[in-house]
């Protein structure tokens, strides 16, 4: 049922978000931070997560999320405290519940005694000092079915055949029952759907006008149900809500109707009459009211504020709102297209023009303000916190430390940096691989790092900051570092690099995220699961990044993850191979040369590289890459150093540089299919499409044709 | 920029939702003297040629790709997936823009003839024979003593990467 | 009729608005009592329903906060709780609270108990 299903959606929305909140506070009480914001914050996530999944009946989840929370309320309350051994209990469970969590979004079932341990535990402590009480409510199983409940609020209820048993009640309210806005003329309509009623309100009690109080009560009525199914207990349930709040006597019997002749006599005038008097037109009420249908008592309790429609301003104020990521996606996708075309008239305004039309040329330059103004503030929509990322990670070190029997423990830095919606959800994958990678092959056992006179805990180090167009995501690690004679071993063997080739040992280390690439002989259950490094680049390659690492022998490694701030708009350098338009990404541009200029050398295939500041490029002629023809003297065509991944470099061969400017990525594979070399398309001034040069994807490709 | 939609082709009135299910309504074109159709309900747009941008490590008849008001659409030059050679094309020439599953294509030819009502039942079969032609025509039919190859779109689209 | 809900749980904010809007209510939402008395300050409404564990201002805090303005004591407040031990709902009450409703809700239970408090 698809109402039940968008409620489950939210649900486990919701429950990412308290997942994440809860591995941060844990965090933080874990490194000492032990006040009561805290644990109450912990006690209300776990409070949540357990109520929407009684909603939804995942009984398990329910189950183990009771008991914590019971623990976690008398850990806030002080009744339990909060030891280390606690505090790792509570981690623990955290990762439970977030099993449980997982296990009913995937419709799955876990283990009948899974977190069965931890819950042993916590009932133990809860108990300790809690002489039988037992904390929450007793567990209760829902069957929800949430189709709409169309309900006649107008309705009064049919009552039951009138043939039954006659209970008699005498109801008498006391004002607390009106202080907490109880109403006794509710209380009558639900009897009345109980069976047949008959009510006598008793105002014997009514004082004269001079010593009546406003908010006095001086009613009590009279009832008289008549139903064949009616029992105490339901009679007693109608007034659930006022026990405590009134005096009610429940019997058996029937209405002595005498009763009501018997009136009420009161000293001077009675409220009723002065109300007469005070209102010619109103019909005093009669001294006894008898009510056999309900809906004709109107009586409003005290203090009702009676109707008032209030005409003014009805809004909430409003903070925040939920919308479509895809409804933002296509404002997005159009102010890409406007920036672009706003940067193509500019362009087409000559100096000639500017004399001419000044006031178009002032025109033009609030256009492109207003435009900028426009688009950071569209992104500023999509931009989030690294945070809802990051936080997955502390849970996922304390696994890779039990199963690696190692000690590690994770730092991180700047998870409020802020990075495009779509460019987050593209980074939970590669970041968890790079960190599974630092725990199983960078932090050494801790006997290992003792003996190298290394603290005996590992450090991985978890970072986040904003250069320029870019975010950097660090991944550092106290470790061994890259084993760089196995690596070479390795790719040697596996064929990625060639029996002599002679590599830095930069390149070396950059080694580990070449395809099929995997230093570890035997797969191990954590790096392993048949996928390597490679994965991590594609995935990042995939959001227009690059990734690169640097290793130090003994110290450790340093895994850096460049990122584009958005993915809407591209800062390119335009270009001609041939005749043909391409574009090459500014991010991984490092510097452009005439060919006339570059320091060409041969390798004994013939194959071309570059020299530059002492370190030799791999050169790729695009035009020959990708079969155009070319008119351009050798010596007039240019040469654009592109950073493939890290300081991974590959020079590029082109026709002619035409200029920079900004564009918008569209896909090939939407009509068409993915082409090696080629990132994407993206439409021109003059409508014309200009293919993306995917630098890295060119580097491998040709890497592989001629290690094939 | 020329793009003409094909209902404002003058003279005939043209059901594009086919009416009965017994006939078939087909866009003509050519390329040199033989005449191909397409279903009409496929086609998109027509519009004059002017220029592609080339795909690198494609096969021959792949020409490259235009924008289509925003989106890049590959073109098919249909003489070359017939294997006689690329088609030199010229401001006359034509690209029928039509949709292929998701997928939205446009064709390389000479020109678009003319519309055409045909009975189903007037489809012959592709005889036997020269493989190309079983694999890239899904029928033949005769109109006015002339042979109108049926397209098989999904067929001219497959097989577009290089060979190494 | 119109219902304010208050609650920090997305979920339930959504299932309460499903099924109150299903009964033909209008639902204003709040994620905690202090956003909860700032609706109260503008909006008019006929019945109210509370989470009790909030962050920055708790039910019981704001069952208090409400019958405390002169305008408010006789609005129904339903606290909405996972809570049937006593203590909490002995807390609600004595800060003012109409009534309650045990989560999770039985959509017909929910329509009836508002039934039960409100004209």
């Amino acid at each position: 049922m698809s109402d039940l299903d968008d409620f489950k959606a939210t649900y486990f929305d919701e429950c990412s978000e308290l997942l994440g909140e809860l591995e941060e506070q844990f965090t933080a009480i874990e490194a000492g931070e032990r006040d009561s914001d805290r644990l109450n914050a912990v006690f209300r996530a776990i409070h949540s997560i357990k109520g929407g999944a009684g909603a939804f009946n995942f009984k398990d989840l329910v189950g183990f999320a009771h008991e914590f929370e019971t623990l976690l309320d008398y850990v806030r309350n002080g009744k339990v405290d909060l030891t280390d051994d606690v505090v790792a209990l509570c981690i623990r469970s955290n990762d439970i519940v977030a099993d449980f969590v997982a296990a009913a979004r995937n419709g799955e079932a876990l283990d009948a005694d899974y977190g069965a341990e931890e819950k042993a535990r916590f009932i133990a402590l809860s108990k300790g000092d809690t002489d039988g009480d037992q904390g929450g409510e007793p567990m209760e199983e829902f069957d929800i079915d949430f189709t709409p409940v169309a309900v006649d609020l107008d309705h009064k209820g049919e009552p039951e055949a009138a043939a039954g048993e006659s209970w008699l009640l005498r109801f008498t309210p006391h004002s607390e029952l009106y202080s907490r806005a109880n109403d006794p003329l509710l209380l009558l309509r639900e009897l009345a759907e109980l069976g047949d009623i008959t009510v006598v309100a008793n105002l014997n009690d009514l004082p004269g006008l001079v010593e009546f109080e406003p908010f006095g009560v001086y009613c009590s009525w009279d009832v008289q149900i008549v139903s064949d199914s009616v029992t105490e207990e339901k009679i007693r349930e109608v007034f659930e809500f006022v026990e405590g709040d009134c005096d009610l006597e429940i019997s058996r019997g029937t209405l002595d109707v005498a009763h009501e002749d018997e009136g009420f006599d009161f000293d001077g005038p009675s409220l009723a009459d002065l109300v007469a008097e005070v209102k010619p037109d109103a019909v005093a009420p009669p001294k006894t009211l008898s009510v056999v249908k309900p809906a004709m008592m109107a009586a409003p309790a005290p203090g009702e504020p009676g109707e008032h429609e209030n005409g003014g301003a009805r809004h909430v104020g409003v903070q925040s709102i939920r919308v479509d990521l895809d409804k933002v996606d296509r404002v997005v996708n159009m102010v890409g297209e406007l920036v672009i075309t706003q940067s193509m008239l500019t362009q087409q305004m000559d100096e000639n023009l500017r004399q001419k039309y000044q006031e178009l040329v002032r025109g033009l330059e609030v256009l492109a303000q207003t435009t900028r103004g426009l688009q950071d503030s569209v992104m500023a929509i999509r931009a989030q916190p690294v945070k809802s990322v990051f936080s997955r990670m502390p849970r996922l070190v304390r696994e890779l430390a039990g199963k690696t029997n190692k000690k590690i423990k994770l730092e991180t830095v700047g998870e409020n940096t802020e990075i495009d919606k779509t460019v987050i959800e593209q980074l939970s994958d590669p970041l968890t691989h790079m960190i599974r990678n630092s725990a199983d092959h960078g932090i050494e056992k801790p006997e290992k790092r003792i003996a190298a006179g290394k603290p005996e805990t590992g450090t991985i180090r978890l970072s986040a900051e904003q250069a320029g167009g870019n975010i950097l995501i660090i991944v550092e690690d106290d470790g061994a570092g890259i084993n760089r004679e196995r690596v070479v071993q390795i790719a040697r063997e596996r064929g990625v690099i060639g029996e002599d080739q002679q590599l830095t040992d930069e390149q070396i280390d950059n080694l580990i995220f070449a395809p099929g690439f995997s230093t570890v002989t035997e797969v191990s259950d954590i790096s392993g699961r048949g996928v390597g490094m490679d994965v991590v680049l594609s995935n990042i390659k995939k959001i227009g990044g690059s990734v690169h690492v640097r290793s130090w022998t003994g110290k450790g490694t340093r895994m850096t993850l460049r990122l584009p701030l958005t993915l809407a708009v591209l800062d390119v350098m335009l270009v001609a191979v041939g005749v043909c338009p391409y574009v090459i990404p500014l991010s991984s541009i490092v510097e452009t040369m005439q060919t006339a200029r570059a320091d060409f050398g041969r390798m004994p295939t013939g194959n071309r590289v570059l020299q530059v500041r002492g370190e030799y490029v791999q050169v790729i002629d695009l035009a020959a890459q990708f079969g155009l023809p070319n008119d351009t003297p050798e010596n007039q065509r240019f040469v654009v150093l592109c950073e493939a991944e890290g300081t991974q470099k590959v020079a590029l061969v082109v026709d002619e540089i035409i200029g920079q400017q900004q564009v918008v990525i569209k896909s090939l594979e939407e009509n068409f299919e993915r082409i090696e070399g080629i990132a994407g398309g993206t439409i021109l001034g003059d409508g014309s499409v200009a293919l993306i040069v995917d630098v890295q994807g060119l580097r491998v490709h040709t890497t592989q044709r001629s290690a094939a | 920029m020329e793009a003409l939609d094909i209902r404002e082709q003058d003279g005939e009135v043209i059901d594009v939702r086919g009416g009965e299910s017994r006939s078939l309504q087909l866009i003509a074109f050519s390329i040199g003297e033989q005449i191909y159709g397409v279903e009409i309900t496929t086609v998109r747009e027509i519009r004059a040629w002017n220029g592609a941008t080339p795909l690198p490590n494609t096969r021959e008849f792949v020409r490259g790709v235009i924008n289509l008001r925003g989106t890049i659409v590959p073109i098919y030059d249909l003489r070359a997936r017939f294997g006689d050679g690329k088609t030199e094309p010229t401001k006359n020439h034509v690209v029928v823009v039509m949709s292929v599953g998701e997928k939205w294509v446009g064709i390389l030819v000479d020109a678009v003839s003319d519309i055409l009502t045909v009975s189903k039942d007037e489809i012959h079969a592709v005889p036997e024979g020269n493989a190309s032609d079983t694999e890239l025509l899904s029928g033949i039919i005769t109109h006015e003593n002339a042979m109108v190859g049926l397209i098989d779109l999904h067929a001219i689209v497959a097989g577009t990467k290089a060979e190494k | 009729m119109r219902v304010l809900t208050v609650d920090d749980s997305r979920t339930i904010l959504a299932m309460l608005h499903h099924t109150l809007t299903g009964a033909g209510f209008e639902v204003l939402q709040a994620e905690d009592g202090k956003k909860g008395l700032d609706v109260l300050k503008t909006e008019d409404v006929d019945v109210v329903i509370t989470d009790i564990n909030m962050p920055i201002m708790d039910g019981i805090e704001f069952i208090r906060n409400v019958r405390s303005s002169g305008q408010y004591q006789s609005l129904p407040i339903l606290i909405l709780t996972t809570e049937t031990s006593q203590e909490k709902r002995d807390l609600g009450r004595s800060a003012g609270g109409t009534g309650w409703i045990v989560k999770p809700f039985d959509p017909e239970k929910l329509i009836s108990v508002i039934r039960r408090v409100v004209h």
